[in-house]
C-alpha cells in the first residue's frame, strides 16, 4: 500500500511543480513585456532612444509570446501584435491610408482599435521607423503621432496582459483541477496548454520565420524574413528561443536532457549567424546556416513534445492535431 | 410516390431482421468514437450521464457515425479517406455489414439515414474524376449498394437528412483531394464549397455557394432542426491572417445568414470548426473550435453570445438541455449555453464527433 501511494506520488507530483514553475516563468515573462512597452511608449517618435526601446520591448514580446493561452489569447492572439506573415503587404497599405488621410482616428485609443491591425504592433513600427517610404518624418508630424499611438497601444496591450495574469489567470492556472476550475478541470489540461503553446512557437520558427525566407534553393526570398527592414528576424528567433529554453527547464525540471542539449547547441549557434535580417540568404554558406538552424528548432521541438509531455504526463489535443 | 417505396423497404426490414429497439441497446443518447489508452479504436454509446452503456472496437480510427432513427443499428466511419463504414448491431456488438467503398471510391466519414432508416447515404470522393458523390445502400438488402448520386460539388463532408425524412443536406467542402496525395489539397486555387439539398434520387434542389471573397471557405458541418434550419461551421482555406467569418445558417430558398464574431473571439477560434449542434431548443447553435480550445454559442437570430474554453473539445451534439460535448482528454460535458458542467470523465480521447441518438 505504502508503495502504491509513494509510485502515485510521484506520478502525480511533477504535473504541479512543473506548472507552477511555468507560471513563474510566465509572470516574469508578462513583467518584462509591459515594462519595456511602457519604455517604448515614453519615447520620443524618432531618434535613438525609441529605436533601443523598440528592440528591447521587442525581444520583451517574443518571450511573452510563447505563453499564447489566456490573456493573449484574450486580446486575440499574437496577430494584434505582430502582424505577420503579411502576404499581401497590408501593414504597408494601412499606414499610407492612415498617412494620405491625415486619419484622426489615432488621437483616440478607442478608434484606433477598429484601424486595421496592420497598423498596430511591432510590425508597424518596423516600418514606420525603419522603411525609407515612412521613417523620413518630422517631430509632430502625423506620423509622428502615428508612431506615438502604436507604442501606446503596444503598451496598453502589455500592461493589460500583464494585469490579467497577475490579478486573475494566475490563479486560474494555479487552480487547475479545483473545484469550480470550468477553464481547466484538471492539472494536465494546464500542462497541456503549456506543451501546445510552446510547441507552436517552435512550429512557427520552423514553418514561418525560418521556410518563408528560405524559400527554394533556386529562389530564397530574403525580403520575406519577418521584420527584416528592423534587421530583426534573427532576433526575434534568439529571443524566442531564450525564452522556451528557460520555460521548458522550469516545466521540465531537469528531466528533458535531450531538449536541453538541444536547447543549449541553438543557443550557442545563433550568434555564428552573422545575417541579423536573412538579407544574405541568397548566399549559400548562409542558407546552409539557417537550414541547419531549421532543422535544430525542429528536433528542438520534437525532443521537447516527447520529454517534457512524457514528463508532465500529457500529450498534444488529439483532436487540435488531426481534425477534418 | 415514396410512400409505396418505403412501405415495401419496411415490410422487407421487418421480415428480415429481428426487431430490436434502441431501448435493446441500452438506450444511449449518444454516439462516439474514441481512441483507447491501448492504442486500440472503438465506438461507443454513453447515456445521458456520460457513462458507458456500450463498447464496440473499431477496425482502425473512427471520425463520425449515424445512427439509425429505430433500430439498435450505428454506422461507424473510418477517418478520412477512409475505405471502411462498419454497421453495428449495438444491442449484441455484432457487425452487421462491413461496408466497402466501390472501387475508385471512398469515405468521407459522415453518413445519414433517410426515408425511416431504408436507406443509409454516404459521403464519397470519386477520386479520379475528382467530383463528389452520396452512395446509397438499402438496409433491406443488407446495406447491398444499391446506387450512387452526384453530391452537387467536391469534397462532399457532413451529410444531414432534412426534418421531412427524405432530402438530403451536404456540405460540399470543395476540396479536391486524392488518396494518392494523402490529404493534400489538389485545387486550393479555385476551390468552391457548396450547401446541396438533394434527393435520394439525385435531384438537386437547393443549392448555395458563399460569396466570392469566401471563397476559401470550406463548408464541412451541418446540423438541422426540426424546422428545416440548417446551421453550418467553415474551415478556412485562405490567408492564415485573415478573419472571415465561421458560422452560418441556411433555409431551403433563401440566402444563407453569416454570423459575426468579435474579433478576439474570432482569432481564438483559428479559422477552424471542426463541429456544429443546435440546441434543444433550437435558439442556439454551439461550434466547437478544436485547435483553440473553444466552444462558441451562437443565437439562431441575434448571432454570437459566448464562448468557453475547452481544451481540445470538437464532438457537439443536441442535448434537451442545450449541448453535449465531448474533447480529446476524455471528458463528456453538457452546456446550457453558459459555463460547461462535467458530467464524466473517461480514459479515453473522444474523436471529432458526438452524434445524438435519441429518436426512437
Amino acid at each position: 500500500m505504502r508503495k502504491i501511494l509513494s509510485i502515485l506520488l510521484v506520478v502525480a507530483s511533477p504535473v504541479f511543480a512543473g506548472v507552477d514553475k511555468g507560471l513563474d516563468v510566465t509572470l516574469e515573462l508578462y513583467q518584462r513585456f509591459d515594462d519595456t512597452a511602457k519604455s517604448l511608449a515614453q519615447s520620443e517618435c524618432r531618434g535613438d532612444e525609441i529605436i533601443e526601446n523598440y528592440h528591447r520591448a521587442y525581444d520583451a514580446w517574443n518571450g511573452a509570446s510563447i505563453v499564447s493561452f489566456g490573456p493573449l489569447e484574450q486580446q486575440g492572439g499574437a496577430l494584434v501584435l505582430s502582424f505577420w506573415p503579411d502576404k499581401k503587404g497590408f501593414t504597408a497599405k494601412a499606414l499610407s491610408q492612415l498617412i494620405a488621410d491625415q486619419d484622426e482616428a489615432i488621437y483616440a485609443p478607442d478608434e484606433f482599435a477598429s484601424v486595421s491591425i496592420a497598423a498596430h504592433g511591432f510590425l508597424a513600427l518596423d516600418m514606420m521607423l525603419f522603411d525609407q517610404r515612412f521613417n523620413q518624418f518630422e517631430q509632430d508630424s502625423y506620423s509622428c503621432q502615428l508612431v506615438r499611438r502604436i507604442t501606446q497601444d503596444i503598451a496598453d496591450k502589455a500592461m493589460k496582459m500583464n494585469v490579467a495574469w497577475i490579478n486573475d489567470f494566475a490563479q486560474t492556472v494555479r487552480g487547475a483541477g479545483e473545484p469550480n476550475n470550468t477553464t481547466y478541470f484538471t492539472k494536465e489540461e494546464a500542462a497541456q496548454a503549456y506543451l501546445t503553446s510552446l510547441s507552436g512557437a517552435f512550429e512557427f520558427i520552423e514553418t514561418s520565420r525560418l521556410a518563408r525566407p528560405l524559400g527554394t534553393l533556386e529562389r530564397p526570398r530574403p525580403k520575406r524574413a519577418e521584420a527584416w527592414r528592423s534587421a530583426r528576424a534573427l532576433p526575434n528567433i534568439n529571443a524566442t528561443i531564450t525564452a522556451l529554453d528557460h520555460m521548458i527547464r522550469a516545466l521540465g525540471d531537469d528531466a528533458t536532457p535531450e531538449t536541453n542539449e538541444t536547447m543549449g547547441a541553438l543557443l550557442r549557434f545563433i550568434p555564428t549567424i552573422d545575417d541579423p535580417a536573412f538579407a544574405n540568404i541568397t548566399d549559400m554558406g548562409t542558407r546552409f546556416q539557417v537550414e541547419s538552424l531549421q532543422t535544430m528548432v525542429h528536433s528542438a521541438n520534437e525532443a521537447m513534445s516527447v520529454e517534457l509531455g512524457t514528463h508532465l504526463g500529457v500529450n498534444m489535443g488529439f483532436n487540435a492535431l488531426d481534425g477534418d | 410516390m415514396t410512400t409505396r417505396r418505403v412501405f415495401l423497404a419496411g415490410l422487407l426490414s421487418a421480415s428480415a431482421t429481428p426487431r430490436l429497439t434502441w431501448a435493446d441497446a441500452g438506450s444511449p443518447s449518444l454516439l462516439a468514437a474514441a481512441k483507447e489508452p491501448s492504442g486500440t479504436f472503438a465506438l461507443f454509446g454513453l447515456a445521458d450521464d456520460g457513462s458507458e452503456v456500450f463498447r464496440i472496437p473499431l477496425p482502425d480510427r473512427g471520425h463520425a457515425a449515424c445512427a439509425h432513427p429505430t433500430a439498435p443499428e450505428a454506422v461507424g466511419f473510418a477517418r478520412r479517406p477512409g475505405n471502411f463504414a462498419v454497421v453495428i448491431n449495438c444491442a449484441n456488438g455484432d457487425v452487421v455489414k462491413q461496408l466497402d467503398a466501390p472501387a475508385g471510391r471512398h469515405f468521407y466519414g459522415h453518413g445519414t439515414f433517410v426515408e425511416n432508416g431504408a436507406y443509409l447515404c454516404t459521403t464519397e470522393n470519386d477520386y479520379e474524376r475528382g467530383i463528389g458523390v452520396i452512395g446509397i445502400w438499402s438496409r433491406a438488402h443488407n446495406y447491398r449498394r444499391i446506387g450512387e448520386i452526384s453530391s452537387g460539388g467536391i469534397g462532399p463532408h457532413e451529410i444531414c437528412t432534412m426534418p421531412d425524412d427524405q432530402t438530403l443536406v451536404v456540405a460540399n467542402g470543395g476540396l479536391k483531394t486524392h488518396p494518392d496525395h494523402g490529404r493534400e489539397i489538389l485545387n486550393l486555387d479555385d476551390m468552391k464549397s457548396n450547401i446541396s439539398y438533394l434527393t435520394r434520387d439525385g435531384k438537386l434542389i437547393d443549392q448555395i455557394e458563399l460569396h466570392e471573397d469566401f471563397r476559401k471557405n470550406s463548408i464541412r458541418h451541418m446540423d438541422v432542426h426540426t424546422d428545416g434550419l440548417v446551421a453550418f461551421g467553415m474551415q478556412w482555406q485562405g490567408d492564415e491572417t485573415e478573419t472571415p467569418p465561421l458560422v452560418g445558417t441556411h433555409q431551403i430558398g433563401k440566402d444563407a445568414t453569416l454570423f459575426d464574431t468579435p474579433f478576439a473571439q474570432l482569432r481564438q477560434m483559428k479559422n477552424y470548426i471542426g463541429s456544429v449542434a443546435f440546441s434543444g431548443d433550437g435558439q442556439h447553435i454551439g461550434a466547437t473550435s478544436p485547435r483553440g480550445d473553444k466552444v462558441q454559442i451562437y443565437d439562431t437570430h441575434l448571432g454570437f453570445q459566448n464562448m468557453l474554453h475547452r481544451s481540445d473539445a470538437c464532438g457537439i451534439a443536441t442535448d434537451s438541455a442545450g449541448f453535449k460535448i465531448t474533447d480529446g482528454g476524455g471528458g463528456v460535458y453538457t452546456c446550457d449555453g453558459g459555463d460547461l458542467i462535467a458530467k464524466k470523465r473517461h480514459a479515453l480521447a473522444w474523436d471529432n464527433h458526438l452524434v445524438s441518438c435519441k429518436r426512437s
